[in-house]
């Protein structure tokens, strides 16, 4: 039986238990929509995906089905359950066929982290000069840094933040997070 | 709602204990909110657009260094995104201008009374106080409660201090201090009598000297406007307070305190109370806005029972108009009176250039002793308002900040990101050592015991010619193409031929820019007709991507072509050597890896130990290989499976210094190594990968009939051998010669090793009109004195026929 490994299977990642949880999520896949929404045929394609794009800096479904998040204009995240991945690249490609898009699996290049509990904002906002606290409510999605570590951000409830940062990324994420974590007088678990 | 007081930092300076427990009552209310951050030995430095405070706690500066915690940050850096900024800044106190004031002894008031309040110290037995403000009165007042009995001297008339004349305090009013006497330090000071009219002092000629031996001055305050001018703003001049106050007239900010021109604790207490209720207000208007969808912006001149400071009655500034004694303004800087003088004699009239032209203000406090005092002289001078000489440029940072704060979290690991692969795990305990490429850590070499460097890669390469070896190529960067202009979109950003490779197919591409230089290199796979995944190099994928976006979104809109970086998605398992086919097909079953079937440069999707793998059949060293991909989850499996199985045939990993000398031998280049931006592929001997027939011409082609580009003497990309000794290595950068005793650099060499199969030395270098040079003799002269000769030669050293490249059939 073939190992599968997330990105930080290494890591001690009960070092930020106490007031802040940090987990990582394992089982889920990631495909890249590459399309313009405006695009003939495409609401038919969405339609027969049984998803929706969202606006600007939104996110659509959720991380129970398909999870669809907006990078840029043309590009989107869909986050699903691991196991229905491979059969959701397969009928995206083939509802997406004749249509300029591209869909692209890439479902190794991330790690998806939950922070949760009281000072998870206090921790953040060490390392992401995005104003978490104010202009980032439920269905948010942003692009950012997480220190230096290029990360997607957004939330699926208001008590927690969902972070995706680049598998190559993860350990310096880990190490900043650690680091950050320094000093603020948290209990350990 | 969380709010962060910064530079709370409240001197207590009346001797008043009212003010001294409102202090401490108001340190315990806040201590009792969970949603209160009190930063104490902070100070804030610099304020930004949309109110982004940066300020500096100094955490451990306070203590004696045998109790500092060296583990422990020192100083911190704090970056506040404020909804409101109250600014509480507080004011200084300005020296009076008059001959001599730089002695010692002649001190600012303020420092006199703190001095003499929160330490105990008596500054001097005798001494003047002279100041043209009210303030000097409680100075005077506070030094009786001492039982000193100071003179003072007030510039002006009509202060009611009966009191302290009938404590036998001698008061002057209407008296001047024109200069200090003494040497080494104050002995006295030179009064005369002064009367304003219509706005200006009139100084009498007469003097009278007063003994003292310190000389308290206080020539009114100046508000600590810099925080809020750095966003723009500018000062206004105040004649009520002859001072410049904040402007204060940017969004969601307000000020309070002295800074407002308050002069007693509790009218800075009562200003602060009813800024931090209209801060508050404005944060619930902010948030009602934000519920209903609409933009508010806090009115904060709505406050109608804001505090009215009562006034010091500071009179306006004197200018001592003798140009021959030394008035100083800067004392840091030595500015005096007259140097603002001789510089509006040298017609430098803004007060921008005069601050140049003297130097005031660029001292360690930054003007802020002197610079109202030379705006004043300078508008003296000009015979102008001081509101119309204005101030110079208030810029961050208000106080000296260290690197080390700034840097804060930006050193050691935390300098730079480390990317890993998946299989990083295995390589640490493998004892790999490990260099940095692109931010990636990649294993240099795998030593066994006793090895160092030189054997551990010599050993790797002769494995991976004869045998079994394996290496680590994840972290090359990996773009996925899709598009029906995919083909088309290649057939420009590389230099050779797109548009007939068909689906499971892989080729080799050089890409340059505009200038035709080579820019990357790497082999693309053909998925379908419409979808390619290319790789780049691994140091050079983040700008490669940018590259071929920039164009496409630039030049190129009409090609219907998306990017997608997969590069952290996919690990790769190089399986290299002669025995690789062997391997292969102990690991996969649903692929048939024979060499008719499976062809160099082939690529085949199938199930590698269990996993789906995309295989290619390419190779960077010249040997049979083939390259696993797999999802990254599964990288790490693969590697360790494929060195478990390997030991059939004794596989052997080896890393990046061993993957230079393979492709040193083979005559690979290394783009960023054998190239420097200035390297045409004509110049790199590669002209077999440039087609310039193309429908539409790749990036760069056009460069290539440019002169300088197209002449035949360029550097040129040779390979070179020691004549002397076979095991020479020569130093990478050498200086290269055309004769023995020239030192006319002709090129210089851009990879040297040591090759093992070769038993002998193999270097790569440009050279001067190189391809012409084939078969003559030019030299190395290194750092050491040595003069080495050479032969030039072709780059491809080993198996230049291509007969390995089938491996064991």
């Amino acid at each position: 039986m073939a190992k599968f490994e997330t990105a930080l299977e290494q890591e001690n990642l009960q070092a930020l238990s106490g007031d802040v949880t940090a987990e990582e999520w394992r089982d889920y896949g990631y495909v890249a929509l590459r399309v313009r929404p405006a695009t003939e045929g495409v609401s038919d394609a969405l339609q027969s995906l049984n998803i929706e794009l969202p606006d600007t800096l939104q996110m659509t479904g959720s991380l129970d089905s398909r999870l669809v998040k907006w990078i840029s204009p043309d590009e989107f995240l869909v986050t699903l359950p691991l196991a229905e991945k491979d059969d959701f690249v397969k009928q995206a490609e083939e509802a997406f066929a004749g249509i300029f898009a591209a869909v692209v699996d890439n479902s190794g290049g991330y790690s998806l982290l939950k922070f949760s509990g009281s000072q998870y904002p206090e921790l953040m906002a060490k390392l992401c000069l995005y104003d978490l606290k104010r202009n980032f409510p439920k269905g948010k999605v942003i692009s950012t840094f997480l220190g230096k570590a290029p990360a997607i951000l957004y939330r699926v409830d208001d008590d927690s933040l969902m972070c995706m940062v680049r598998w190559s990324f993860a350990a310096y994420a880990w190490q900043a997070l650690t680091h950050a974590s320094e000093g603020m007088d948290w209990q350990p678990a | 709602m969380s709010v962060k007081l910064w530079a709370a930092k409240l001197l207590v300076i009346a001797r008043n204990e009212n003010a001294r427990n409102w202090f401490d009552d108001a340190q315990q209310k806040l201590a009792q909110y969970d949603n209160v951050t009190v930063l104490t030995r902070t100070t804030g430095y610099a304020l930004h657009d949309f109110n982004l405070l940066l300020a500096v706690e100094h955490r451990q500066d306070h203590l004696p260094l045998a109790a500092r915690n060296t583990d422990a940050t020192r100083q911190r850096v704090h970056r506040i995104r404020a909804n409101q900024v109250l600014l509480t800044t507080g004011s200084h106190e300005r020296p009076l201008m008059f001959a001599h004031n730089d002695l010692p002894g002649v001190m600012l008031a303020g420092a006199v009374r703190r001095y003499l309040n929160e330490f105990a110290v008596l500054c001097g037995d005798n001494p003047v106080i002279a100041g043209n403000n009210d303030s000097i009165y409680e100075v005077a007042r506070d030094l009786l409660q001492a039982g000193i009995k100071a003179t003072v001297i007030d510039c002006r008339c009509g202060y009611d201090a009966a009191d302290l004349e009938a404590a036998g305090v001698d008061v002057r009013q209407g008296f001047m201090p024109v200069s200090a006497e003494g040497k080494d330090k104050v002995t006295g000071v030179n009064i005369a009598r002064s009367t304003l009219d219509n706005g200006e002092w009139v100084v009498s000629a007469q003097t009278e000297t007063l003994a003292c031996d310190v000389l308290a001055t206080s020539g009114g305050f100046s508000p600590l406007v810099h925080l809020d001018c750095h966003t723009g703003s500018k000062p206004v001049f105040s004649e009520q307070f002859q001072a410049f106050m904040p402007a204060c007239d940017k969004p969601n900010r307000l000020t309070a305190g002295s800074i407002n021109g308050h002069c007693e604790w509790q009218g800075s207490v009562a200003d602060g109370t009813h800024a931090g209720l209209m801060a508050a207000q404005a944060i619930n208007q902010a948030d009602q806005a934000e519920n209903t969808q609409q933009q508010s912006q806090a009115n904060h001149s709505e406050a109608s029972d804001r505090p009215e400071p009562s006034s010091l009655n500071v009179a306006p500034f004197w200018v001592p108009d003798r140009k021959r004694e030394k008035a100083f303004i800067d004392m840091q800087n030595d500015v005096k009176v007259s140097d603002i003088e001789l510089a509006i004699e040298e017609n430098y009239q803004s007060i921008e250039h005069i601050k140049r032209y003297t130097a005031m203000g660029f001292g360690t406090d930054q003007g802020k002793t002197g610079n109202v005092n030379g705006i004043a002289v300078a508008a003296n001078v000009l015979k102008r308002p001081i509101s119309e000489v204005g101030t110079t440029t208030f810029r961050p940072m208000y106080t000296p900040v260290s690197l080390g704060a700034l840097s804060g979290e930006d050193r050691g690991l935390l300098f730079d990101p480390q990317r890993f692969t998946p299989m990083h795990a295995s390589h640490v305990a493998k004892g790999a050592d490990f260099e940095v490429v692109g931010q990636w850590m990649r294993p240099w070499y795998f030593p066994q015991k006793g090895e160092d460097m030189h054997a551990a890669v010599q050993r790797e390469s002769y494995v991976a010619r004869t045998g079994l070896a394996m290496m680590d190529a994840s972290t090359l960067g990996k773009i996925d193409i899709q598009g029906p202009d995919a083909r088309e979109f290649l057939n420009r950003v590389y230099t050779n031929a797109w548009l007939k490779l068909a689906p499971g197919k892989c080729r080799y591409g050089l890409m340059c820019d505009e200038n035709g230089m080579i820019i990357d290199d790497g082999v693309t796979a053909c998925i379908n007709d419409q979808h390619f995944v290319m790789t780049t190099t691994t140091g050079g994928a983040a700008s490669v991507y940018t590259h071929l976006e920039t164009w496409l979104q630039t030049e190129w809109p009409d090609l219907n072509v998306y990017l997608t970086s997969v590069t952290d998605h996919w690990s790769t398992t190089a399986v290299v050597g002669p025995k690789a086919r062997r391997l292969m097909e102990k690991v996969c079953d649903d692929i048939d890896f024979s060499a008719d079937n499976f062809k160099f440069m082939d690529w085949r999707e199938g199930t590698v130990l269990g996993v789906p793998a995309r295989v290619m059949r390419i190779s960077f060293s010249g040997e049979l290989a083939y390259e696993i991909n797999v999802q990254a989850n599964y990288g790490r499996y693969i590697w360790d499976q494929v060195m478990d199985i390997g030991q059939e045939w004794a596989i052997t990993p080896y890393g990046t210094e061993t993957m230079h000398v393979l492709r040193a031998e083979k005559g690979f280049i290394i783009v960023g190594q054998d190239t420097d931006g200035s390297v045409t592929p004509y110049d790199a001997n590669m002209g077999w990968a440039v087609k310039t027939n193309k429908d539409y011409p790749f990036i760069g082609q056009r460069a290539f009939s440019r002169s300088d580009t197209a002449r035949e003497d360029r550097k040129q990309l040779v390979g070179l051998l020691t004549q002397d000794d076979p095991k020479k290595v020569l130093p990478e950068g050498c200086q290269l010669v055309g004769e023995s005793d020239s030192n006319a650099m002709i090129g210089h060499v851009t990879s040297s090793y040591m090759s093992p199969i070769l038993g002998h030395s193999i270097a790569m270098a440009v050279v001067k009109d190189g391809f012409k040079r084939m078969g003559k003799t030019i030299y190395a002269k290194p750092l050491s004195g040595e003069v080495i000769p050479l032969t030039v030669g072709s780059s491809i050293f080993y198996d230049e026929a291509k007969e390995k490249t089938d491996g064991e059939v």
